[in-house]
Formats: structure tokens, C-alpha cells, sequence
């Protein structure tokens, strides 16, 4: 009996060598199996042992390993996206050496973020021997959201955003494209001086389209598991409402020529730094549905695509709709967020890029290119935005005597003089707002006046000559 | 496809061999071959339990002898004896293909309503969702899909659709002994020594003696497939305007039967069955037909391969347990092989090596005749599957089991 305990023993102890040992190789593969519920990946994770037990064993570690270090290629039909490693740095677990053993020990914290589908029963095909060893297929779900968060935590990874700091973390608000609103007939008619453009009505979107609502509510909800509370479409449109007649004034108002369209004085009233378009197209192939769905991340200060993702997703003639939409915004949320961290890290890195345009009323007697000094006040206007903008980058591209055009104005994200303030473009141009006022001229001995319009969030306006 | 004990089939390696559950039209050739009573034939026929096993694909067809033969004894058994099967298969063929067979299959599948002109996808979802193995269930399970995909699964099975024909031919045993002892005594005529020549003659007069009394219950079954793909699929669904799960036959859109085809599979025969007709002809023809049928089943599965079940060991520890049981048509008693796969990374070739056997425990056989996700109310619904007999060490977790023949 002693000698038969003392065996299996033994044969425990070199089972959990064996696999400690393996398990140090990290020798796995991972393919994706599905489509997570909210939160989590369902992959396959391959493992190789000499001992299918021990294969068996370590797939919860590989697995956790994967996900941290290496992520997963798309399934071969393409319609389960691929994901990228929670820590895409190099040598990310070198670094954190310690950390990461004591991470992946047995009892450590790999094991709170792992379950074993089906109770770790090996599905048909997923038991192979190969040579002299086995290579078992185990299909797990890892909860990439609880991992995430520990990461963050524990300091290992960034949050995302987080290097922008909290007191200006980057706003996001999700709307539906324009090519969607169009295809919904959601759009509505905008005099643009004198010129009628179609515009997308987000109000009617909200109002009639059921499946609108669900996807935004939870993209909402997924930004908000990140840190990112999102700026509601629907809340932000009432507060443009309220602000309706302001809106007209600054249309009507002296510099009448900065036409606002409704879709500007929303970002301009919700100030969110990323509009977030979505935009999805069903398709119905037989009795099969599916969906292809669209996501743009938009800087409100450019226009410019900064982050996106798309995809198909798997026909399914039983799943309604609504699931089909929701899983489609589980599958490429976190590829959206990946990329929108790099475009966090580039702002933090290069400052937020704006525009800014120069002109001058009719009523002002100088002009960009009067002698200030030994300097035309246009050449006053870049050393100041060069000595006020991150590494002095700016691109003038147009420049004439009564106005000049900046484009790639890269402004800091906080105030050198105050570095817990966050800025944005108008308290940015302020700055140049103020300095204008120092600068004297003939026709203008207490200072040049001038007025700040913004045109979105990101387009600054300066008229010079009053206020 | 898969074949024991040998090298198998060329596949990617993370291509699962998967057993699916497989539905059946069984319809019984019209014949009138010697049978001394065949209404009731058709009523025992029509009145067998459909298997668990199987799904039931209703298509209301009638077959007739394809080889014409007059009601004749002597002709029927020669033809039992000595006709060649694959003739008649074409025949059988034929005569499913000019009824539109494949056709009706299809449309049994999709609700085909002749009325409305609409089809659904209700028996299709129905039978992704019953076939679907625990595994399946709990994969769903933590899927943002949910269990939506096992319905979808059920797609798949419309190309494990099969029409059985099954031709029962009661015959007196007097016609198949005649012509046993007509062969035996042209053979023994042709022996030169008189001695021999007498003894073999006595010996053909003694088995004709032996045989001629009672009837013998003769049954062969032609097996077709159901020839469905993706682009079937698409050129039949396509003929339809879809909303949702319903489909509406287009404005001047036919479906032409042609667009669905059969493929013959094999033959098998079961002709064993002895039974002396006594004054209660009617049980005893129902006894005659069951027992039948029992052996047409079991044909099928021992002879195709796509009708063996087969499942990964779920443990073996105490016991060998695997997630199959009455759906997948178990008893008690039936014999598995026990498979490892084996990979060879350099080809992607896999072969499977049988390292063991095992028993199906009688007692301990699991009922998982339930609809997915749903509870059963019966004792052996605790089990979490069916508990296997042989040696627990060697049977361990993702082994295959695969039904012996």
C-alpha cells in the first residue's frame, strides 16, 4: 500500500516537473474558436507534451500566455478577427521577469482570468499524437477585460489613454456614418451660403432606428469597461437644441462667412475628441444573414481617420439581428481600441494636431504683411506658433496679405506653464489672441484686437482687426 | 472518409471528424414477392418504432419491384439468389430520381409549404439544436451568439440524408431449397464415380428435405445519399425572397427537381430469418418484420461508416465515460474501438491506430434524447454520459471511441 502511494506520488511530482518544464517553453498555438461573450476570447490553445496530461495541464497557462504576449491570427474563413497581445511591447515579459513567474506559478493569478470549456472535455480531433509526443487542443475562454484591468493594475500594461492623464483623457462619441444615415434616409438639408448639403439627422437615427440605439449603448458600455465614458449622441443633441439660438448667432454674426453646419455644432456642443463612426450593412445570402460592420475612429480636431476596424461576420440564419450586431462589435471593439491607444501614444508623443486660419475684417488698415519691427506681422504670427506648438511643427500653406492658412498645427496637450491644465484649440489660440494684443502697430497703437471663432473643435479662425 | 485500423483519409489537421446524426426515409419496395399476407407486411412495416438514432425524413413515395418479376416464387428466389444488386440499384435510382426523391428531401427539410409557396428554416434549426453534443452546448454557451449556432449547425445534416429502400420478401423456403438442391444435384451429376455421385445426390435430396419446410423473411436495402452542397444550397435558396427565417418562392421562380440528386451508396442483404407461419400469421409476420428491420439498422450501421457513432473519451477516471448515449441509438452491450489519432506534421496526413476496446455498460447507458439546453426528468438524466467497460488506464480523456462493427 506505502509502496504503491509512494508511486503515484512520484509519478504527481514528475508529472507537475514535466509540465513546469514545458510550460517554461511556452510551445503552443492559439486559434480562435468563437466570438466571446461580452469581455472574453474563446480560443483553441494547442499544447505539446510527451504526457497528454500534462499537455492537458499547461493549455490554461499557454493560453493566458497567449493572449498577454502574442494574440491570435483571424480563423481561416476570416469571419472570427484576429486579436493583438495585451502587452505588444518587446520583450514585454522579460522586463517584468519576476512579475510574470510569480504570475504563471501554479495557484497564481493566470488562473482567475481562465476557465476550461466544458470542464477541459477534449472535443473530437483535438487529441493527436504527433511523433513521440501529443499535441491536445483545449478550448478555453479567457476573460481578457478581468486580465486587462490586473495588467493595468499591477502596472504592467498602459491604460488605455492613460498616458494622456486623467484630467484630459480623450472624449469619444459614437454616431452612425454618413453613408448609413444616407442609406436609412436619415439626412437632412443644410444651407451652406446659399448652397444646400445634405447633412445626417443622428435625431431621426435615434428616433426610428431600434438597432442604432443597442450598438451604441454598447460600445458605451465596452469604452466604459476601458475607463472611456462615452459622450451620448442623444444627450449631447438635446443640449445643441438648448443652444439652437446661440448656434444662429455665431452663423449671422460678424465673420458670417464661418458657416457651422449642425453636424459641426455637435462637436463643437459635445467636444468629444474622437468621433466614433459606425456604420453596418446586412446581408442577406439565401436564408443566411449576416453582417458586415464598419468602425471609424475620427479626430474631431482633423477629420482625420485615426483608429478602424471591419469586418464580416458569420452568416446565421437563427441568431437575430440584434446579436448579430452585438457580436460584431465584441469581435472589433478591442482591434478599434488597439489602435486607437496608437494614436493615443502618437498625441502624447506629438501634441494634437489643429488649423488654424489668419484673416483679417475690412475694417483693419494693416495687414499680414506690415512692418512690425523688422519683421512683417505674418512672420511675428509663425515664430509664435512655432515657439508654442510641440517641437515647433506647423505646415503654412497658404499665405497672402490678408490671411493665412496653418495646417498640422501640432498644439501640447497640456500648458507648459500650468502642466496639470489640459488644453484645446481655443484655449490654445487664446495665447495668440493675447499675444496680438502686444503687438502695436500704427493703425493699431494699443495692440491688434482680434476675434477667435472656432469651427468644430479643431479649426481655429483669428480675424484681425476687432473684436 | 474514415476506415479502421489503417491509414484513413488526408486532412488538415484541424479538420475534427465529427459523427452527426443522419435522417432516414425508409420506404419498402412494392413488390408482392411471395409474401402470404402483405397488407399486414405493410402495417408491421409502418408500424415500426423509428429509431432514436435517426432523424425521420418524411417523403411519401411508393417503389416497385424493380426487376419486374412476376409473383412467382421460383423467379423470386433465383432473383434473391443470383440477381446482380447493382442493376437494380440503377432501377431503384431511377424510380427515385423520376419521383423527385431529392426534391421531396429538401423540401422536408425546409417546411416547403405547396400552398403559400414558403419555405422555413424551423426542422433545419430543430435538428442543429438536438444533434449538438454537450461539447457544442457549452461551447455556445460562452459564445456572444449563444445557442443560435446550434441551430445553425443543423444546416449541415441536409447532406446526411439517406433513402433506404428495403425490399422483405417472404418466400416459402420450398422455392430456395428446390433450387439449392437443382444446383447440388447438376454438380453431383458431373461426378464420375458412382459411389460419390449417389452419396452427393442423397445429400442434396436430405438438405432439400431439411429446408423446404416454413418461409424465410429475405431482406436487401439499397442505400442512397442525398447529394447536397453549398452550392445547392445557395441555387435552392436562392429561388426564394427571405425575411427573417421564412422564404417566399419568387414571382415566376420554379424549383426544378433536378437541381437535387441521389448517389447510391452500397447494398446489404439480411436473409436469415426462419420462420414457420403457424395459425397467428399476423404476429408472427409482425415479429418477422421487426426483427428485420432491427437487422436493416444494424446493416447500416455496421456497413457505412457515417452511421458509427464516435466521441472522444469525456474521462476514466473511475470509469470511462463518454457524452454519447440513446440518442446516438445505445443499448447496452455494443462493442467500441478505442482510436488514437496520429498526426504527421510533415504531410498533414492523419491516421488512426486502435490501442484498445470497450463495452457499452448496460446499466449505466445515458439519456440525452432531450432537445438542446432543455432538462430531462428521468434517473439517467444525472448521468453525464454513458459509462464504458474495459481497462480505465489505457481509455484515457480524447481517445476516440468508435463503434466496432
Amino acid at each position: 500500500m506505502l509502496v504503491a502511494a509512494l508511486t503515484v506520488g512520484c509519478q504527481l511530482v514528475e508529472a507537475k516537473s514535466e509540465a513546469d518544464k514545458q510550460t517554461l517553453a511556452w510551445r503552443y498555438e492559439i486559434d480562435p474558436v468563437g466570438v466571446g461573450v461580452q469581455g472574453t476570447y474563446q480560443i483553441k490553445v494547442w499544447s505539446y507534451s510527451k504526457d497528454p496530461v500534462v499537455a492537458t495541464e499547461q493549455s490554461k497557462k499557454n493560453a493566458v500566455h497567449g493572449i498577454i504576449f502574442k494574440g491570435f491570427l483571424p480563423s481561416s474563413d476570416g469571419r472570427i478577427p484576429g486579436q493583438k497581445p495585451l502587452d505588444p511591447e518587446v520583450n514585454a515579459e522579460q522586463a517584468h521577469e519576476d512579475y510574470f513567474k510569480q504570475f504563471f506559478d501554479d495557484g497564481g493569478k493566470y488562473m482567475q482570468f481562465v476557465s476550461l470549456t466544458n470542464a477541459g472535455a477534449i472535443a473530437p480531433g483535438d487529441h493527436l499524437k504527433v511523433g513521440k509526443e501529443y499535441k491536445i487542443g483545449l478550448i478555453v475562454s479567457v476573460n481578457v477585460d478581468a486580465l486587462r484591468k490586473q495588467l493595468e493594475t499591477d502596472g504592467i500594461i498602459k491604460k488605455l489613454g492613460g498616458e494622456l492623464g486623467n484630467s484630459k483623457k480623450p472624449t469619444i462619441m459614437v454616431v452612425p456614418s454618413d453613408r448609413w444615415c444616407n442609406q436609412h434616409g436619415y439626412m437632412m438639408a443644410f444651407s451652406n451660403q446659399g448652397q444646400t448639403v445634405k447633412v445626417p439627422d443622428y435625431k431621426a437615427a435615434l428616433q426610428n432606428d431600434p438597432n442604432l440605439l443597442q450598438v451604441i449603448s454598447k460600445i458605451n458600455e465596452m469604452m466604459a469597461e476601458r475607463g472611456f465614458p462615452l459622450k451620448n449622441l442623444e444627450t449631447e443633441l438635446k443640449s445643441l437644441e438648448s443652444e439652437a439660438a446661440e448656434d444662429n448667432m455665431t452663423q449671422s454674426g460678424s465673420g458670417s462667412e464661418i458657416a457651422e453646419s449642425p453636424v459641426d455644432a455637435l462637436k463643437k456642443v459635445a467636444k468629444a475628441d474622437i468621433i466614433m463612426q459606425i456604420d453596418w450593412t446586412l446581408n442577406q445570402m439565401g436564408s443566411d444573414a449576416s453582417v458586415n460592420f464598419n468602425f471609424q475612429g475620427l479626430d474631431s480636431y482633423t477629420d482625420k481617420q485615426v483608429a478602424g476596424a471591419s469586418g464580416t461576420g458569420q452568416g446565421s440564419f437563427s441568431a437575430p439581428v440584434p446579436v448579430l450586431l452585438q457580436e460584431a462589435v465584441l469581435s472589433y471593439m478591442d482591434q478599434f481600441n488597439s489602435q486607437l491607444q496608437n494614436h493615443f501614444d502618437d498625441m502624447a508623443a506629438n501634441g494634437r494636431e489643429i488649423k488654424l486660419k489668419i484673416k483679417k475684417w475690412d475694417s483693419f488698415a494693416d495687414n499680414l504683411e506690415t512692418e512690425v519691427g523688422s519683421d512683417e506681422l505674418s512672420t511675428l504670427i509663425e515664430d509664435w506658433v512655432r515657439e508654442n506648438t510641440v517641437s515647433g511643427k506647423f505646415n503654412t500653406v497658404d499665405a497672402t496679405e490678408n490671411m493665412m492658412r496653418m495646417e498640422q498645427v501640432m498644439i501640447p496637450l497640456f500648458d507648459p506653464k500650468r502642466p496639470d491644465r489640459a488644453i484645446d484649440a481655443r484655449y490654445w489660440a487664446r495665447g495668440l489672441q493675447k499675444y496680438l494684443k502686444t503687438i502695436k502697430t500704427t493703425n493699431a497703437p494699443d495692440g491688434i484686437d482680434c476675434k477667435l471663432m472656432m469651427k468644430g473643435l479643431g479649426e481655429v479662425q483669428i480675424i484681425l482687426g476687432e473684436k | 472518409m474514415l476506415t479502421l485500423g489503417s491509414l484513413v483519409f488526408t486532412a488538415n489537421a484541424q479538420e475534427a471528424p465529427k459523427y452527426r446524426r443522419s435522417a432516414l426515409s425508409m420506404i419498402r419496395i412494392d413488390g408482392k414477392f411471395a409474401t402470404p399476407n402483405d397488407d399486414q407486411v405493410d402495417q408491421a412495416w409502418n408500424s415500426y418504432p423509428f429509431p432514436d438514432k435517426y432523424d425521420k425524413l418524411p417523403i411519401n413515395v411508393t417503389l416497385s419491384n424493380p426487376a419486374k418479376k412476376e409473383f412467382n416464387g421460383t423467379e423470386v428466389a433465383k432473383d434473391l439468389l443470383f440477381a446482380k444488386d447493382d442493376s437494380v440499384a440503377q432501377a431503384l435510382m431511377a424510380q427515385l430520381a423520376a419521383q423527385g426523391v431529392g426534391e421531396r428531401m429538401v423540401k422536408s427539410w425546409y417546411n416547403y409549404d405547396e400552398g403559400r409557396k414558403t419555405v422555413n428554416m424551423s426542422t433545419i434549426q430543430r435538428a442543429g439544436c438536438y444533434d449538438a453534443s454537450e461539447m457544442d452546448k457549452m461551447i455556445a454557451q460562452s459564445q456572444a451568439r449563444g445557442t443560435a449556432s446550434l441551430g445553425d449547425a443543423g444546416i449541415q445534416l441536409i447532406g446526411n440524408s439517406y433513402v433506404v429502400c428495403s425490399q422483405l420478401t417472404f418466400v416459402s423456403n420450398e422455392f430456395a431449397a428446390a433450387l439449392v438442391e437443382a444446383a447440388a444435384l447438376s454438380k453431383a451429376a458431373s461426378i464420375k464415380m458412382p459411389a460419390a455421385q449417389q452419396a452427393a445426390v442423397k445429400g442434396a435430396q436430405a438438405a432439400y428435405e431439411e429446408g423446404k419446410n416454413g418461409y424465410s423473411v429475405w431482406t436487401k436495402t439499397w442505400l442512397f445519399r442525398l447529394d447536397w452542397n453549398d452550392a445547392t444550397r445557395k441555387a435552392f435558396e436562392d429561388k426564394f425572397d427571405w425575411n427573417g427565417t421564412t422564404g417566399t418562392l419568387k414571382a415566376g421562380a420554379t424549383i426544378d427537381p433536378a437541381m437535387f440528386s441521389l448517389k447510391y451508396v452500397g447494398m446489404s442483404k439480411a436473409n436469415n430469418l426462419v420462420v414457420g407461419l403457424g395459425q397467428d400469421a399476423a404476429t408472427i409476420i409482425n415479429k418477422a418484420v421487426a426483427r428485420n428491420v432491427d437487422k436493416v439498422y444494424a446493416q447500416l450501421q455496421k456497413t457505412y461508416d457515417e452511421f458509427k457513432p464516435m466521441t472522444p473519451v469525456l474521462s476514466n477516471d473511475p470509469q470511462i465515460v463518454a457524452q454519447i448515449g440513446m440518442k446516438e441509438g445505445l443499448e447496452g452491450g455494443e462493442k467500441f474501438d478505442v482510436l488514437e489519432q496520429n498526426l504527421d506534421m510533415q504531410t498533414g496526413t492523419i491516421t488512426y491506430k486502435k490501442v484498445g476496446s470497450v463495452k457499452v455498460d448496460k446499466k449505466n447507458v445515458w439519456d440525452n434524447r432531450y432537445a438542446a439546453g432543455s432538462e430531462a426528468d428521468n434517473a439517467a438524466a444525472s448521468l453525464k454520459g454513458t459509462v464504458f467497460l474495459g481497462k480505465a488506464k489505457k481509455v484515457y480523456p480524447g481517445l476516440l471511441l468508435k463503434q466496432a462493427k
